[in-house]
């Protein structure tokens, strides 16, 4: 069956507290964090970009996985932050990674679900056997306008799935898998534009809400499951406060989602902060769990999968280093230090 | 102009720099730059021992200058080098992080 | 074996801003002086030889040897050596060469740098074209690569800060005497110490300066048994070039250059003299830990204790060996391709007694050592009355 085989994480190490943040612009930092539910969030280092954080997942995911690079025959790349608008970011990773050059290879571009599309694409290219294994990985060095709301969430990291059919291999298999879309611009980036726009509160209701909760009711109608069913739940975090809302409406608890806030550690990396939502709860789960999950895109839409872990994921937890630690390795800076790393200065 | 050709045979011997693991010899940090680098001030520049005889010239990032040590361990990883004009392809390059 | 080659003149420019003069301006000047200096004229030129670093990268002129033999109106082959910071020597060194093998009688070497036009962002990137591709690569500089060294050697050796400081003192005490010297005044060891850092742990005052400026020769091979002349003449009795890695990394050992090593051994046999009759030295100061650097390699000490050799005055106007009395790179500038031909002018200057207020008494025997990047190149000359 198809399914994750491997997966690998980056998350830079430079934090910058929400409360510097504030202080910088003189705002309440009690009503930010207790509004956004989060503390601080990652900052890369000015070299960095979405490709080098894409080969550092990518490649954590190929070792872990065990797989040689020439044996991938797709790579996706999801982003809003693709250091080109034009050349490949799949190329130049795939490429550093030792893969090639016979593999189907794309950017995608759909905001914060820009990889779980490309998790989509790539399940139709494995179901329908035109490959074995399929590279997937969302990177993000999100940018956020100096005094802008989501100056305080907007984070780097990176994610890269490992997907493949070999039912000895997988780690946890993709039992469901649809997706809910619609024509609703609630933030958007125009070619040449250095930092995102959005609608503020239309960004909320009609936007991240009206798209997990139409996908999330279809996902659970198609399995005949409920969230009881489920040992966890994974929602996409734009901050905090928005995917606690969703589990509760859906019928979720907090401890199904709890496991999945990276958000509180890190902030919003886009493209990457479903998946490694996502990839701290495999960090942690028991064999035969099932988790739900629903990323969202503004743009917008949102993508479900069920996934099942299998028996291997718990030997493949014993040689990974778990996201819970990888944070741990943090260095605060200060704004100043924070403008200049984003080259905002 | 940064040239393309140049970067591109460049980008073809990065996989077999990928994830070393070498220990620094020696070490300084600039506080000037040459064109390109200004925007990376200060920055360590080490020479790594790889072992095997492939010792190199590398930038050490996300490392604290007061904490290095002869014979520090590092590890490469993949990063943006220098700054191009924004017409320009990206250079990517070889440096090392403290392990 | 033993040269004989006769300088017959020699000039350098006033080194420093020279915001109205261009290159060949400069060149110009010093090659006048220098025919002036050995009463001779543009007829008796056989070939000019040009060192030079920079003008392809910084004036875009990548025929230098043809633009200055027309500068000067000289109708003769003229041709540009280049060897990085080094290619002052390279350039005697090569005109040596065609005295030895006969096919030029007279000749002309001019080495010149025009540097204050730019930007130091842009030429401490142009300077690291004396480096190798890795290096400029990690961001490196001069002052980072010999920053590196300076780290070995403290590693190593236990050199200090202090011992650093101390070469920028005597040398600028040197030029203080030198009117032609850029900098041509005194600091104390506590301004060197405290002044801005460009890498640890060197400093702006550990460093040589961007300079304008240039220097000429003319060389002449003189028969044996030539009739005694009443004029004093200087010879150059030996002329050797070492080379080293390109890449710092690739050595055995990040505290020496191996090439001075090499190039001062093959020196002193071809002159035929010891250490002990050297009186006087220039030699490439680009940064303090090189000088410290260039008398453990030269062999006037032990390794690892140059910092207190220069400490003990011996290098010192009024010491035994006298070592850039002009103020060196340091304090006199480092006008790259200059640099090595102006040594062999203070040198010979020193050795004819007409050193001016540095002038050290009765030498007879000079050396210099003039280095290509971080020693990739390394030229000895031996100067002998």
């Amino acid at each position: 069956m198809t399914g994750i085989i491997s997966y690998g994480t980056y998350v830079p190490q430079y934090r910058i507290k929400i409360s510097e943040i504030a202080g910088a612009w003189q705002k309440d930092t009690q009503e930010i964090t207790s509004a956004l539910r989060i503390v601080e969030k990652s900052v890369p280092n000015n070299d960095e970009d979405a490709i080098t954080m894409g080969i550092e997942a990518g490649m954590e995911a190929l070792r872990a996985g065990n797989i040689d690079p020439k044996q991938i025959q797709s790579v996706f790349v999801g982003s809003e932050s693709h250091p080109y608008t034009v050349n490949p970011s799949s190329s130049t990773i795939a490429e550093i990674l030792g893969i090639g050059p016979d593999y189907f290879a794309a950017d995608l571009e759909f905001a914060c679900k820009a990889a779980t599309a490309g998790v989509g694409v790539t399940c139709g290219l494995l179901d329908s056997n035109k490959i074995d294994y399929g590279l997937v990985i969302g990177s993000d060095t999100a940018q956020a306008k100096p005094s802008d709301v989501i100056e305080f969430t907007a984070a780097s990291a990176s994610v890269a799935l490992l997907l493949g059919k070999s039912s000895e291999k997988t780690i946890a298999d993709v039992k469901e898998m649809s997706s809910f879309t619609s024509d609703t611009p609630d933030f958007w980036r125009r070619d040449g534009s250095r930092f995102p726009s959005h609608a503020g509160r239309f960004t909320g209701e009609p936007a991240y809400f009206h798209h997990i909760l139409h996908e999330a009711k279809k996902l659970l109608l198609e399995s005949k499951l409920a969230p009881t069913d489920f040992a966890y739940c994974v929602f996409h975090m734009p901050n905090g406060k928005f995917p606690q809302v969703i589990a509760k409406k859906l019928g979720f608890t907090q401890e199904q989602l709890k496991p999945s806030l990276t958000v509180e550690s890190i902030g919003n990396p886009y493209s990457a902060a479903a998946l490694l939502g996502l990839s701290a709860v495999l960090d942690i789960a028991k064999p035969k769990e099932k988790i739900f999950f629903v990323s969202y895109g503004s743009g917008a839409g949102s993508d479900g999968f069920i996934f099942e872990t299998t028996k291997q994921i718990t030997k493949w937890q014993k040689l990974h280093t778990p996201f819970a630690k990888k944070v741990k390795k943090k260095e605060y800076i200060g704004y100043v230090e924070y403008l200049k790393k984003m080259k905002n200065l | 102009m940064n040239n393309v050709v140049s970067a591109w045979r460049k980008t073809k011997t990065l996989p077999a720099e990928l994830g070393k693991k070498g220990r620094m010899l020696v070490w300084t940090r600039l506080f000037i730059a040459p064109k390109g680098y200004e925007r990376d001030v200060p920055y360590v520049v080490a020479i790594v021992d790889f072992g095997e005889g492939d010792r190199q010239t590398l930038q050490v990032v996300d490392c604290d200058f007061d904490k290095l040590h002869i014979g520090q361990e590092v590890i490469t990883t993949i990063r943006r080098i220098g700054t191009v004009d924004a017409a320009d392809i990206i250079n990517y390059g070889v440096k090392v992080k403290p392990l | 074996m033993k040269t004989n080659i006769a300088i017959l003149g020699s000039a350098t420019t006033k080194f420093g801003e020279h915001w109205k003069l261009s290159l060949l301006d400069l060149a110009h000047l010093a090659a006048d002086e220098a025919l002036q200096d050995a009463e001779l004229t543009t007829e008796d030129i056989d070939a000019v030889f040009v060192s030079n670093m920079l003008s392809g990268r910084l004036q875009h002129q990548d025929h230098l040897g043809a633009a200055v033999v027309a500068e000067l109106g000289i109708k003769k082959p003229g041709l540009k050596v280049e060897g990085a910071c080094a290619s002052g020597g390279l350039a005697v060194h090569t005109a040596i060469q065609s005295l030895l093998a006969g096919t030029y009688e007279t000749v002309l070497v001019i080495g010149v740098e025009k540097m204050t036009d730019f930007e130091a962002s842009e030429i401490s990137a142009a300077l690291m074209g004396a480096g190798a591709e890795e290096e400029r690569a990690a961001g490196l500089t001069f002052p980072g690569l010999y920053a590196l060294m300076a780290k070995a050697h403290m590693q190593q050796y236990g050199t200090t800060r202090e011992h650093m400081a101390n070469v920028a003192v005597k040398n600028h005490y040197h030029a203080s005497l030198n009117k032609k010297a850029q900098f041509p005044y005194e600091v104390s060891l506590e301004k060197v110490l405290a002044s801005a850092k460009l890498t640890d742990p060197l400093t702006l005052l550990d460093s040589s300066p961007i300079t304008d400026g240039a220097a000429a020769l003319i060389l002449r091979k003189v028969k044996q048994n030539s009739p005694k002349s009443n004029k004093k003449t200087v010879f150059i009795t030996a002329s050797s070039v070492a080379m080293d890695t390109l890449r710092l990394a690739e050595r055995d050992s990040f505290a020496e250059l191996a090439a001075t090593q090499v190039a001062a051994k093959k020196a002193f046999a071809q002159a035929g003299i010891e250490h002990g009759d050297v009186a006087i030295m220039e030699v490439h100061d680009c940064f303090t830990i090189a000088e410290i650097m260039a008398m453990e390699d030269l062999g006037f000490c032990k390794k690892g204790e140059g910092g207190d050799y220069i400490l003990s005055g011996e290098t010192r106007l009024g010491g035994k060996r006298p070592v850039n009395t002009s103020g060196g790179l340091k304090a006199c500038g480092h006008p790259v391709g200059a640099t090595g031909v102006k040594q062999i002018v203070e040198i010979r200057d020193q050795l004819l007694g007409r050193g001016g207020e540095k002038q050290v008494k009765g030498a007879k025997v000079g050396l210099t050592q003039n280095v290509g990047g971080i020693g990739a190149t390394v030229v000895v000359h031996i100067l002998q009355l």
